[in-house]
């Protein structure tokens, strides 16, 4: 039996999306545009909150460069008082000179300077709604009939409590590790663009359903190691399992929608297959004794930047023992 | 005081312990057996034992209460009729060792005290504990102690020798000239006993009082005479309790010994105890007439009974609480610095009876404090192993101690020890690199010793004991240096250490010359203690598997000096004690398969 762990925390480190280090230039620019947005507005002021996989921990690094920034607007206002879609054209009014789009669940702002990374940022747009924690997110676009504009009840938030309140820190931390071997997985299958493909939300919520976590225990040293061959492996075969022949998987908070609901019979068809494959590579891995060949059988599906196996550790160190 | 003993004397016939009792002058205390057992005031008084009234007398001594009251029988009658009645008719009805005393109730001491004592007189006279005259032969054998056993008292009846002690005013009693030589030379004169002429003194010494005797162990308990004989015994007696208790092979080799043995002699008689293990005890026989006194037809002698001092190695490992069983195991400790000083003396104190150290290191002052064996003698090259060897023989005579200087590899390679020769083989050398290497060499091998590593970790932070034992096929020192397979940080350190990786003790070590820790010869005791009972454990079975066990001391100096621990230390001290035993790793280079 062998795990990679130890690549499969390299692997992670190679794929995780943070605010550190070379993602520092999307905090940057983020912040860019919401001060813009707050001098030239037209509107009640707001508060900012991260959402998505930022607030979650479960970015990865877009293989196609172009990163993704969720950011919530909640403006002090009521429902009552703003349509939708009038507060959102005033955000987009706000972003002149942006490349700025009204799309019908945020306003996306698409950005690049040269020599700097693609990145868009998704504007949500919220009231307060009375009393507890729950918002409305602003829903509709130009020329949307009035039924399609609506404040619908969303609380942003639930799902990262929800994942607090789920697994201890470690854990935890495996929990969101696996979600991004997923989502990397994800965006090297599918098609960028559509329908097709699987959004991150969907594959976390799923990772709430069933991901379990996957330890070993080193007696002698008195700690405790993840396994995440194992927790990922057992994760995408619960999946399967599950997907008969829809996957179907409710997000565990308001509004309770199933996140795969917008794949078609045909779409539903191509990820269950892809899945599938996944399931089977990883209890291919999972019995592969030889690190070498575990390796290249996960770089097949979760890309070249899954590690080959080195050990990397220092042969001379200080022993710390006497006699 | 007189008053508090009159107290006392009506409270015992109150108690219906004592009629007629009277408090003794201080006249009647000026006597020989007042003095011998010092007692300084008594009691005298009838009991009824039984059908019949003894004369007693209750003595208390200077200590009493913080001592037993001393109970005599004033009946010159019931010495050698029952057991447990000494000189002066003193009966020993306690052992003083071992026992609580309630010293705020001395009267309340000295009623049980007697009740005790009339106890073991109801018993003696009714017969019940008859055989206790032969389960402590030793303390009625009449006669003084005239020398010291050094033979292995085992189950052969075989010659022995008498021989002079000139060093020590009395005589020893050896197997043969050898054992002879030993001891007649002291330590302090031996590299002077290799200058020629020295030598003839002592071989000279050894001819002027050479004695041939025997050993006679005999083979079962034996009846106790009635009366039993307190004063010396008759020469039938003796002649009979031989004679009635040997085999019939035994009497062949006697008869066949006792032929040629004229004049004088003596022999060293092994008697079972009936409560198991057995006791020495000697006659002398002097001007032999006829033929030996112990022959089928017996000649005629002047008999001398005389006790001995024991110092056999199986009656001396018993009393040090050492296993007989573990004498015949042999060890091989690799490594004689500060744990291994410790180590080398206390596997030999458990019984281990052949124990061959090596260390290719000599001892060095800086280290007198740490080493058991304190400061380096003057001498060209001190070795560690050899000197500790030869304190271990000069302490532990009849214990085959040997010391080689090399390391561990070279006296494999070049054939100076065979590891398959040995019952366990014990790094206690704290060098990782040598034990790992030691672990490479020896555990894959088909027919191995149990491997048992011992060492510490700095600033008394603590210490281990790591053993594979000899069937353990998995779990070997190696696994404990392979990192868990899920380690997603794997780094080169041992997963039993309580300091955590990646820093550096170089300058902390006890084994460093450049630091001095004032903790390292207690640590070093103490590791020594877990890797000796581990290392008992092993060859004594108790083990079934790979283990280590830990102890972990005072962290206050290890965090003072800005050191971290690691997980391992969070664990309680009872669970590092008890031992972990699941230590195999999976991927371990050496016992993996």
């Amino acid at each position: 039996m062998t795990s990679l762990q130890s690549e499969f925390s390299r692997f992670n480190d190679a794929i995780r999306l943070g605010w550190d280090d070379e993602q520092a230039i999307l905090r940057e620019r983020r912040d860019a545009v919401i001060d813009q947005i707050r001098q030239r507005i037209n509107a009640p002021a707001f508060d900012v909150f991260n959402q998505g996989s930022y607030k979650l921990g479960t970015g990865v690094k877009p293989v196609d460069g172009d990163y993704d920034i969720d950011v919530g607007l909640r403006f002090h206002t009521t429902r009552e008082a703003w349509d939708p879609v009038e507060l959102k054209r005033c955000v987009h009014a706000a972003l002149s000179g942006y490349n700025v789009e009204i799309r019908r669940p945020c306003v996306t702002v698409q950005y690049q300077r040269r020599g700097e990374p693609l990145y868009h940022v998704d504007l949500n747009v919220y009231v307060p709604a009375a009393g507890g924690d729950l918002l409305y997110l602003a829903v509709g676009k130009h020329g949307d009939a009035a039924s399609l504009r609506e404040w619908r009840p969303s609380d942003p938030n639930a799902l990262a409590a929800a994942i607090d309140r789920q697994y201890i820190p470690g854990d935890r931390e495996q929990f969101r590790r696996v979600v991004r071997y997923l989502k990397r997985w994800k965006d090297l299958e599918f098609s960028h663009e559509g329908t097709a493909a699987p959004t991150g939300i969907a594959l976390t919520a799923s990772a709430l359903q069933w991901f379990a976590p996957a330890t070993q225990r080193d007696a002698v040293a008195n700690r405790v190691h993840h396994r995440d061959l194992l927790a990922l492996g057992d994760l995408v075969a619960r999946m399967v399992a599950h997907a008969n022949p829809r996957l179907r998987v409710h997000l565990p908070v308001p509004p309770h929608d199933d996140l795969f609901a917008r794949m078609n019979a045909a779409q539903m068809q191509v990820f269950r297959d892809k899945l599938t494959r996944l399931a089977d590579a990883l209890r291919a891995a999972r019995s592969d004794a030889d690190d070498v060949s575990t390796g290249d059988i996960l770089r097949r599906h979760l890309g070249d930047d899954f590690p080959a196996a080195k050990r990397n550790q220092a042969s001379i160190v200080s022993s710390g023992s006497a006699g | 005081m007189t008053h508090a003993l009159v107290s006392l004397a009506e409270h015992l016939c109150a108690a219906g312990l004592l009629a007629d009792a009277r408090v003794l002058t201080a006249d009647a205390l000026n006597a020989e057996w007042a003095r011998q057992h010092d007692v300084v005031q008594a009691i005298d008084g009838t009991a009824r034992v039984g059908d019949r009234d003894l004369a007693l007398r209750l003595g208390l001594p200077r200590e009493f209460p913080d001592c037993l009251p001393k109970v005599f029988v004033r009946d010159s009658e019931l010495l050698g009729r029952i057991p447990h009645v000494f000189l002066h008719g003193h009966v020993c009805f306690q052992e003083q060792e071992g026992v609580l005393l309630d010293r705020h109730r001395p009267v309340e001491l000295a009623r049980e005290a007697l009740a005790r004592a009339l106890e073991t007189l109801r018993r003696g006279l009714a017969g019940e504990n008859h055989a206790d005259f032969i389960e402590e032969l030793a303390l009625y054998w009449h006669g003084e102690t005239e020398g010291i056993t050094f033979f292995d008292a085992n189950d052969e009846l075989h010659e022995v020798f008498r021989i002079l002690l000139p060093f020590a005013a009395t005589q020893g009693f050896v197997r043969d000239r050898v054992q002879a030589r030993k001891l007649v030379v002291p330590e302090s004169l031996a590299p002077m006993a290799a200058i020629v002429k020295i030598a003839d003194l002592f071989e000279q010494v050894i001819d002027e009082h050479w004695c041939r005797g025997l050993y006679i162990p005999l083979r079962t308990v034996p009846q106790p005479l009635v009366p039993f004989p307190l004063s010396p015994w008759t020469p039938t007696q003796l002649h009979r309790i031989v004679r009635e208790n040997l085999s019939d092979q035994d009497l062949r080799r006697l008869d066949g010994l006792t032929r040629s043995i004229k004049k004088n002699t003596f022999v060293i008689l092994r008697v079972p105890r009936p409560r198991g293990d057995h006791h020495l005890v000697g006659i002398r026989y002097d001007n032999i007439r006829d033929a030996h006194p112990l022959a089928r037809t017996p000649g005629t002698a002047t008999i001398t009974q005389f006790r001995v001092e024991r110092r056999d190695p199986d009656y001396l490992l018993q009393r040090g609480g050492a296993a007989a069983e573990l004498r015949g195991r042999k060890v091989l400790q690799v490594g004689c610095g500060a744990i291994g000083g410790y180590l080398a003396l206390e596997l030999i104190r458990c019984g281990i009876g052949h124990l061959t150290l090596v260390d290719p290191d000599f001892l060095r002052p800086e280290n007198q404090h740490r080493h058991v064996l304190g400061a380096p003698p003057l001498v060209l090259l001190p070795s560690k192993a050899e000197l500790l060897a030869a304190e271990i023989q000069r302490r532990y005579p009849g214990v085959d101690a040997k010391g080689l200087t090399d390391t561990i590899g070279r006296a494999i390679a070049r054939g100076a020890v065979d590891p398959a020769s040995f019952d366990l083989v014990v790094s206690a050398t704290g060098d990782s690199n040598v034990d790992r290497a030691i672990n490479h060499q020896l555990f894959p091998r088909q027919r191995r010793p149990a491997l048992l590593y011992t060492w510490l970790e700095p600033l008394g932070i603590g210490g281990h004991a790591f053993t594979s034992p000899r069937d353990a096929s998995r779990g070997c020192l190696d696994c404990l240096f392979t990192p868990d397979p899920c380690d997603a940080a794997p780094v080169l350190a041992n997963r039993a250490a309580f300091a955590a990786p990646g820093q550096d003790f170089t300058r902390e070590l006890a084994g460093c010359g450049n630091a001095f820790t004032p903790y390292s010869s207690l640590d070093a005791l103490r590791t020594a203690e877990l890797a000796t009972r581990l290392a008992i454990d092993v060859l004594r079975g108790d083990v079934g598997g790979p283990i280590l066990r830990s102890w972990k001391g005072n962290r206050a100096a290890f965090d003072a000096a800005g050191y971290h621990t690691s997980d391992r230390h969070t664990i309680t001290a009872e669970e590092l004690e008890r031992g972990c035993a699941d230590v195999t790793a999976e991927r371990c280079p050496v016992c993996a398969p």
